[in-house]
């Protein structure tokens, strides 16, 4: 596998020339970062022999089936201009998404500055092998969206689509990493360390919002009559959206010919290469000294008077967890949660997220905004809004377990810590105020506004039900301490596929709570077993032992 | 000592009014030092006086610092590949890649310095077997003891035969058998020509090893000398006295009593 990827890029050592790296030593460096990966991934499965693609493979499976919605367009619109625009846009856009939320951390890596500084090694070289590195893996993610595109259009159009498809697959990859680097880098160059650190952060979650909000809702502003009738030959807007040019070679195969196809096909080919060149070329010296100072702590500086005290953590933290060590997993969660930049920016984006929602809702079905707020009451809709923070908490909560600090999770081991779940209920429980509750509050808040006190025992069998759901995956999920383990690009970049399993177990909650609406005082009487059964859960979870967690111990 | 300074003396390492800041924190507050090529040269100072700095920046790992670095006759500033190609560093708890086997790592690293291939696989081999970690060879890095890495980083550090080694804090991690080798390795390293940067908090060590002692504290120099004109200034106190008194307001006795008193508290 390795080696293969390595003699696709010999094929292209000219290129990497072209740009000013050197391309022996970027071959050196990718080679080891493909080594790294494949061996962490096994490291991460605690086994040699099971399959060690694992995580990835099933994160193509799910993009594969992504793929099935733009080829079925394939086959209804009238020409591959049309529906390949689509299918770019889907690529571009979850790539885009796949660029920011899973492998910013690749890409701002500070750990291998370590190795590679000392070294007689360009900055220019560091990153076109970064670049090279991501673009693997973003490559394997698009080929997979494709997949069933490039059947069904070898079918429809031409035997000779494929080999089209695949090189203009290729450049609209190349400028989807190049429109995010660009920004990375220009914001570098022009803001300190430091600020650039936490604009990222809120950066990557307006990015991850703005892509997926929009990948929810333009396809129900467009329905697929509309693309039947669509015709864009000719349109001026066609060349300032990269879709379109990337669509336009397919159309110039099955005999399409006009200056305005011509004119796509050269913005495609020459403004992904060119964006190459720029960003590797001009802005690439200022991005290794600008990572030298990102190389510093997490939190970064003092924690200032106002990290000092606390008094909001105190107050829920002496209310919620009694026992020390719940105290101690409450406050360590509470504190890193709001200072590791890291960890903000893996966990964020899956809460804005929450707020797309109840924009989707109100968009969905025929009926106008309007409307749908009034017939709210009836609809039973609102429930959904109800589960939204289950949707949210458990994926969040899997983030706790990783830092870049994971080495300091010796103290666990040092310490006379006799049920280490004491500490992942803390952990939990902090967690939940931090960021479920909050997001609760505010849709309960809304819906009570809007359709009035009958709607509060749904609310508080909801909320019972949100902490059943969200101590269950907690229980299954989390295999490792708080902080403890180290995050990594494969892992992160399975992410999408591994929790979507998670979300089933809102579903069958919101299911039970939709089908109690129908029996006369269900959700009323329902209220006390749940909070009952959640209480039993926290019980239990506490008390899970060191064997869990022993395996750590072994390998420490 | 005192002959090879006379017959040798083309500077390696020239630094002159180095000022280095963090934002609003100043780290080097003009630093001003000559290396000869030979010598051994013991960098000390207390945590956060600025020695990982000044190693940084001589190695060219640190920019945006004012004044001039001339490493190996090149400005640093100007042309940090070419200075990189030429030193060799071992960091202080240094990282490296502990999913690869220690022929790897070497691998990967002897290829940047563009050593061939096949001399690359000889001497790493070679220096492996010396160290004792031929059984280990290749195997992943992960399960390693600290003394395992530091030596897979010393010989990362040297093996493409550097004019000018810096190291911090070499010693750590290693067996009294290891460290004694590493200190002979230093003085073999001197007598052929090649210049030693020895950062530690070691003194007896820096005592013993060094032929010239720098003391830096807040991010200037405050000691400059072999270890005898040091002594003859400090009326014959050992290292770590004088270490003491140029860097401390002294009372360490009863700094360590309300340490001990607060504990039994």
């Amino acid at each position: 596998m390795i080696n293969a990827i390595l003699w696709l890029f010999d094929r292209l050592a000219f290129l990497i020339r072209l740009a000013g790296a050197d391309y022996d030593q970027f071959r050196t460096i990718l080679q080891a970062k493909l080594t790294l990966d494949n061996r962490r991934q096994a490291i991460g499965f605690r086994s040699r022999r099971g399959a060690p693609k694992n995580t990835l493979i099933g994160t193509l499976v799910f993009y594969a089936l992504m793929g099935v919605f733009p080829a079925l367009v394939l086959l209804v619109a009238p020409s591959p201009m049309t529906a390949l625009t689509v299918m770019f846009a889907l690529v571009m856009v979850l790539i885009g998404m796949s660029l920011i939320a899973d492998f910013t951390g690749v890409l701002i890596d500070t750990t291998d500055l370590a190795v590679l500084g000392p070294r007689p090694v360009s900055g220019r070289t560091i990153l076109a092998a970064r670049l090279a590195h991501i673009c693997i893996y973003l490559g394997s993610l698009a080929l997979a969206l494709s997949a069933v595109t490039l059947v069904t259009g070898t079918i429809a159009y031409h035997p000779a689509f494929p080999a089209v498809f695949l090189a203009t697959l290729a450049l609209a990859v190349t400028l989807v990493v190049f429109a995010v680097n660009l920004f990375y880098l220009a914001a570098l160059r022009f803001v300190d360390v430091e600020r650039f650190k936490d604009i990222i952060v809120y950066f990557q979650v307006a990015m991850f919002v703005l892509v997926v909000g929009s990948y929810q809702v333009l396809p129900r502003l467009i329905d697929l009559r509309s693309i039947q009738e669509a015709d864009i030959s000719g349109r001026w807007w066609t060349y300032l959206v990269p879709p379109c040019w990337f669509a336009a070679p397919a159309e110039l195969l099955v005999g399409g010919s006009s200056v305005w196809l011509w004119m796509l096909t050269v913005e495609a080919v020459v403004i992904p290469l060119a964006g190459l060149f720029v960003v590797v070329r001009y802005l690439a010296p200022q991005f290794g000294r600008s990572l030298v100072g990102m190389g510093g702590d997490a939190a970064g500086g003092p924690a200032g008077p106002r990290g000092r005290a606390q008094p909001l953590r105190d107050l829920l933290g002496g209310w919620l967890a009694r026992s020390t060590e719940q105290r101690a997993g409450f406050d360590l969660v509470w504190t890193m949660a709001g200072r590791d930049r890291q960890f903000k920016v893996r966990v964020y984006p899956q809460l804005a997220f929450l707020f797309l929602w109840p924009v989707i809702i109100l968009m969905s079905g025929n009926e106008g905004p309007a409307e749908v707020i009034a017939g709210l009451g009836d609809s039973r809709k609102y429930l959904f809004l109800l589960y939204l923070a289950a949707f949210s908490l458990p994926a969040a909560l899997l983030q706790v377990q990783y830092t870049n600090e994971f080495e300091a999770a010796w103290v666990y081991y040092a310490l006379p810590l006799r049920r280490p779940g004491e500490l992942m209920v803390g952990a939990f429980k902090a967690m939940a105020c931090r960021f479920a509750v909050p997001v609760f509050l505010v849709f309960a808040l809304l819906l009570g506004g809007l359709i009035g006190a009958r709607v509060v025992p749904d609310i508080l069998l909801a909320f019972a039900l949100n902490g059943v759901v969200s101590v269950a995956v907690a229980f299954v999920m989390i295999r490792s301490l708080p902080f403890s383990e180290k995050p990594s690009a494969l892992q992160s970049g399975g992410r999408l596929g591994r929790t979507l399993p998670l979300l089933g177990l809102p579903v069958v909650a919101g299911g039970l709570h939709y089908a109690l609406t129908f029996v006369p005082h269900g959700v009323l009487a329902a209220i006390l077993p749940a909070a009952a059964l959640y209480a039993v859960l926290v019980r239990l979870y506490a008390r899970v032992g060191w064997p869990r967690f022993g395996l750590r111990l072994a390998a420490a | 000592m005192a002959e090879q300074t006379d017959q040798q003396t083309d500077t390696v390492v020239a630094v002159e009014a180095l000022h280095k800041s963090f934002g609003e924190k100043q780290v080097l507050g003009g630093v001003d030092l000559t290396v000869q090529r030979g010598q051994v040269l013991g960098y000390l100072g207390p945590n956060g006086a600025g020695k990982t700095t000044t190693v940084k920046i001589l190695i060219g790992m640190l920019g945006d610092y004012t004044g001039s670095v001339r490493v190996c006759g090149i400005d640093v500033g100007a042309d940090p590949l070419e200075v990189k190609r030429r030193i060799g560093y071992v960091p202080e708890a240094g990282a490296l890649y502990e999913a690869l086997t220690p022929m790897e790592f070497l691998q990967l690293v002897g290829r940047l310095f563009d050593i061939s291939p096949r001399a690359l696989e000889a001497k790493a081999l070679e220096l492996l077997r010396i160290f004792g970690l031929e059984q280990e060879r290749d195997q992943r890095m992960t399960t390693f003891s600290k003394g395992m890495k530091q030596k897979v980083l010393i010989i990362a550090g040297l093996i493409h035969n550097p004019e000018v080694i810096f190291l911090d804090e070499p010693l750590s991690g290693l067996d009294a058998n290891s460290a004694v080798v590493v200190k002979e390795l230093v003085a073999g390293l001197a007598a052929g020509g090649r210049t030693v940067f020895y950062c530690s908090h070691m003194m007896d060590i820096v005592e013993r090893v060094c032929d010239r002692i720098v003391i830096i504290d807040h991010g200037r120099i405050v000691a400059d000398g072999t270890f005898e004109s040091l002594q003859s200034r400090a009326k014959g106190a050992s290292l770590e006295r004088i270490f003491t008194q140029l860097t401390s307001a002294g009372g360490h006795e009863e700094t360590a009593r309300d340490f001990l008193q607060v504990i039994q508290e």
